[in-house]
């Protein structure tokens, strides 16, 4: 069974529920997988919500043409920070979450194989957020012209000249690095060291398997960010010419070495949700997971391709033609092993016996609209096409299909499955059932529109627009609204089963299976005080 | 890097070798009392666990500064 | 709740469903769902290669998840279904089904949209082959620079859109936003060679209706080609972040007959050689404030603003500021560093004071330097001639 014996360590502690100390220090000094999983959890909800309340307020200056409640250097501030923070303060310490989670759970470890260092990882959070955002308030006191604004991509020479919020959000991104790097090296050392016996690496689920390769890719990719802001931040600063041509250097450097990073990140925001889906659809169609072995391929050729197509975020640049149809070429290539995929996940589905409740209105629901930004995803990849879709609607809509539709949807799902396991109650189904209504319908509203913007001509990033724009902008804004405060039943929901509901079994879903599935809801303080054996 | 994972990880095998002994069967998880890692066990595999810490921040900080010492020809 | 839940349920089946069947439409739709007209070989291509793939992803998404809907349906617990055990293919029947789709999928991505996407790219990134003309595009923190080498033409194009329109005091106008003072002129039927370069930060310059779109890059040159099969007004936008002002500085394309073309170069070579000449005459003082004044509100207002309070800490400034109220020059009559008069000409490095002796006339540099010097409270007194300024160049 399940619950852990009454014998004790030999380490002598002795077993015990509870964790050492309540309050504020239980939580500023945990090293328990739950605990830290809990606060990377916490904080991204938070920090969704703001970065949320951002972008609404742009969406609202967008609502009709002319220049209604802000000025053109405020909005260039609100777009930028909301992508940073969605990005690195809310999809990504949501993942983490989840991996802190589960993965110790899924694969019968006692917890991460470096506790210490996951403590660290989290708390570098907080910090980093408050750097992110800190300029804002400065420049209510007339300190500084505010927080970054040359949008999330930092393109010099625009963030060579621009104010103390470059500099904050360079120091931001640092120690947002340096989280992800801590926490991806922690995954990776548990995953291969403290997997329970029996567990073959073709045994481990899906969903440590995508955090794997997530891991990888992070610690690959996050030094060149680094790098590449550094060597914003000394061209700012000290003298140095790396993105000024005047001193020798080149502005397309930049690019480069941002989208080194920049398209791997994509990924890493969207791998952990691929590992997830296949259980959550197993779960619901009570079948066992289709084609284990080619997900795993597929994650890999996925995460290794994911380094060599960065340019085609910037074919508009000018590049000789030969790099312009590899690029194109490489990028169009990963739409196969991304087949493979959704093949997996409708083959899973497929002569099951499904129920929809709610995280499995979510898995389909990230199927089809995901589904959708794939295909855009793969005419964007044409270079003669892509002279009009660039650094317009039509983009912005691919990558809000890609990472809400993709990454946040697949965070509800997970969050939606998990938590009766991580509360020991039930949520409420009724609830869930709006939410999910409400966020899928009110999405479409909200993005669908902006597809046909970009075909229109509207470019990106701009506070004001021409006439024939005006219609689906103001459609846009509604669904936007509609959308932002949907959330707000995600997070009553959420915090009214935190505090009580229906009492959750420990196995919470009938076709669940899995070894975080054979502890107590929620598992106990210490989670596989001994390790089960995998046959 | 996504084969070398997937070769180098097949060499790591069953985790705990021979060591289970009777077993009693639920699904495929079996709950074996006295199994699992012993604490030696556990305490080699964190040790392996900070090595191969120290290796990849190391390589994470090479890539970094191997930007700043690069020159493209 | 659970009546009204299942007639919620329904109808978001049958609305998607709705969709669905509409979707192929649109591709071939009224083009406000799609790229407006294409007027150039490229904007023609495009459009076919993007209708193509909307079809073909089309199609791909109803198939797919037609087989998913399908499955929902059937395959439910409520019903009765049984689960299945499968997890994998077994046997040839399942193997051709599996590997089938990712057949198709090759084909469609290196076959059917590959090679067409293979020409295309070729065709939009050859300039040179009998070219007719070029055109030199300079992107600046917010206008842009046109100029016409072969001709001897250089002029700026500037948002022509009243700022009261946009601060919605004033109705809009038809082309709200997308119109200039000085469009760029070219002839139909000629094959024009566009260079693009930019003097301070990454601009992108793009007419929808051209079907290219290339960043102006400071330092560097780049390159694209139209050849616009129509007559006509084109209008674009700035497609690359670039400041406050990204989303006022557009692009209008006046596509004319090659007569008429000629005939505008030639008017637009005496219109600007009047203006030059006027760089040798002695200007009274009133002159050069009036002018100086329209050239401040066009050229300087956007960031220093109309009373030259400047918006800190990135605008300095005009009024009592220490460099305006400084000396005009030095007593030998040369330029001194960091002057008013070097800022205006050589601009700030690092910063977005361009260094407008690359885009005024001696005239209006002359006029807009006198025009601070004795407005916003300052009182200088003095003034300075355009054949001085062009004695500094």
């Amino acid at each position: 069974m399940s619950t852990a014996p009454s014998i004790e360590h030999e380490t002598g502690h002795g077993h015990h529920a509870e964790p050492y100390q309540g309050g504020v220090m239980r939580w500023l000094t945990t090293t328990n997988h739950k605990d830290i999983g809990t606060m990377y959890l916490t904080f991204a909800l938070i920090m969704f919500f703001i970065g949320g309340a951002m972008i609404l307020a742009v969406r609202a200056e967008l609502f009709q043409p002319g220049l209604q409640l802000m000025q053109p250097e405020f909005f260039n501030q609100l777009i930028g920070v909301h992508a940073l923070v969605m990005i690195f303060a809310a999809l990504m310490p949501a993942a983490t979450g989840f991996a802190n989670w589960q993965i110790p759970l899924m694969i019968g470890a006692p917890d991460m194989a470096l506790p210490r260092i996951n403590n660290w990882g989290f708390w570098l959070l907080p910090p980093a957020a408050a750097l992110l955002t800190l300029p804002f308030i400065l420049a209510l006191f007339g300190i500084g012209d505010g927080a970054v604004n040359t949008g999330w991509t930092l393109y010099a020479p625009l963030s060579v000249q621009g104010g103390m919020g470059v500099d904050f959000a360079i120091f931001s991104i640092h120690i947002l690095g340096v989280s992800s790097i801590l926490g991806s090296i922690n995954i990776i050392v548990t995953i291969f060291n403290l997997r329970a016996p029996g567990m073959t690496m073709m045994k481990l689920p899906l969903f440590a398997w995508g955090w794997l390769i997530t891991a990888f890719l992070l610690i690959a990719t996050i030094p060149v960010l680094a790098g590449a802001v550094t060597m914003l931040l000394t061209d700012r600063h000290f003298g140095t010419s790396f993105f000024n041509a005047a001193g020798g250097g080149d502005p397309i450097l930049f690019q480069h070495l941002f989208w080194f990073f920049g398209h791997p990140e994509v990924y890493i925001l969207l791998l952990p949700i691929w590992g997830l889906i296949p259980h959550v659809l197993g779960t619901f169609s009570r079948k066992p997971i289709y084609g284990y072995k080619a997900q795993v391929y597929s994650f890999i050729a996925i995460g290794v391709l994911s380094v060599v197509v960065w340019a085609h975020h910037f074919f508009t640049a000018g590049m000789p033609v030969p790099a312009l149809l590899y690029f194109m070429y490489s990028t169009m290539f990963i739409s196969l092993p991304l087949a493979v995929l959704f093949f997996c996940w409708v083959a899973t589905m497929w002569r099951g016996a499904m129920t929809f409740e709610t995280p499995m209105l979510f898995a389909q629901g990230f199927i089809v609209l995901f589904g959708l930004a794939g295909l855009t995803g793969l005419v964007l990849a044409d270079v003669a096409a892509d002279a009009q879709y660039h650094h317009s609607y039509f983009v912005v809509a691919h990558f809000h299909y890609a990472l809400f539709a993709g990454g946040i949807m697949g965070v509800m799902t997970g969050v939606y499955y998990w938590l009766p396991k991580w509360t020991g109650h039930m949520f409420s189904e009724t609830l869930g059932k709006w939410h999910f209504w409400l966020t899928v319908i009110s999405f479409n509203l909200t993005f669908m529109p902006q597809f046909f913007l970009g075909l229109a001509g509207m470019p990106r990033r701009i506070p004001d627009y021409a006439l024939q724009f005006a219609e689906f902008n103001a459609i846009s804004t509604v669904g936007a609204f509609i959308l932002g405060f949907s959330q707000l039943i995600f997070a009553y929901n959420i915090w009214k089963c935190v505090k009580g509901g229906t009492k959750a079994t420990d196995k919470v879903w009938e076709g669940a299976d899995g070894l975080e599935w054979d502890l107590s809801s929620p598992p106990p303080h210490h989670s596989w005080e001994i390790q089960p054996v995998i046959k | 890097m996504g084969p070398f994972i997937a070769a180098a990880t097949s060499l790591l095998g069953n985790p705990a070798g021979d060591q289970v002994i009777a077993t009693r069967q639920q699904g495929d998880v079996e709950m074996d009392l006295p199994q699992g890692f012993t604490p030696e066990e556990l305490g080699r595999r964190r040790a392996a666990s900070r090595r191969l810490a120290w290796i990849l921040g190391l390589a994470a900080l090479a890539i970094y500064l191997l930007g700043f010492i690069y020159y493209r020809p | 709740m659970k009546i009204l839940y299942r007639f919620c349920l329904r109808a978001g089946i049958s609305l998607s469903g709705l969709l669905l069947a509409v979707l192929p439409s649109l591709a071939h739709a009224d083009y406000s769902w799609n790229f407006p007209t294409p007027v150039t070989p490229i904007a023609r291509d495009t459009l076919e290669i993007h209708n193509h793939f909307m079809i073909v992803i089309t199609i791909l998404f109803v198939v797919v998840f037609g087989i998913m809907i399908y499955s929902m349906v059937k395959h439910r617990k409520s019903v009765g279904h049984q689960p299945a055990r499968f997890t994998g293919p077994t046997g040839t029947v399942q193997w051709i089904w599996a590997l089938v789709p990712f057949a198709i999928l090759l084909f469609i991505d290196y076959v059917l949209m590959g090679i067409p996407a293979y020409h295309a790219v070729l065709d939009m990134e050859d300039t040179r082959t009998k070219a007719d003309m070029v055109l030199k595009v300079t992107g600046m923190q917010w206008k842009w620079q046109y100029e016409y080498p072969d001709s001897g033409i250089k002029y700026l194009s500037t948002t022509s859109t009243p700022r009261e329109q946009i601060a919605n005091k004033e109705a809009k106008g038809e082309h709200y936003l997308l119109e200039v003072d000085n469009p760029v002129v070219l002839p139909v039927g000629k094959k024009v060679r566009i260079l693009l370069t930019s003097t301070d930060v990454i601009h992108t310059w793009w007419v929808p209706q051209f079907g290219v779109k290339r960043d102006a890059i400071p330092g560097f040159l780049r390159e694209t080609w139209v050849k616009i099969e129509q007559p006509g007004t084109y209008r674009g936008q700035c497609a690359e972040l670039c400041g406050k002002d990204h989303g006022f500085m557009p692009v209008v394309v006046h596509a004319v007959p090659e007569p008429e073309y000629l005939a505008w170069v030639d008017e637009k070579k005496s219109k600007l050689a009047a203006a030059a000449a006027g760089s040798d005459k002695t200007w009274s003082k009133e002159d050069l404030l009036a002018a100086g004044k329209d050239v401040y509100e066009k050229q300087c207002a956007v960031c220093h603003q109309s009373e030259g309070q400047g918006l800190a800490p990135a605008f300095p400034a005009l009024a009592g500021s220490k460099i305006v109220t400084g000396p005009l020059l030095s007593p030998e009559g040369k330029l001194l560093k960091d002057s008013h008069v070097d800022r205006v000409l050589n601009g700030k490095e690092g910063t977005a004071m361009q260094a407008f002796k690359n885009t005024l006339s001696d005239t209006d540099l002359a006029a807009v330097i006198t025009y601070e010097r004795n407005s916003f409270g300052n009182k200088k007194g003095d003034l300075i001639q355009p054949a001085q300024i062009k004695s500094l160049r």
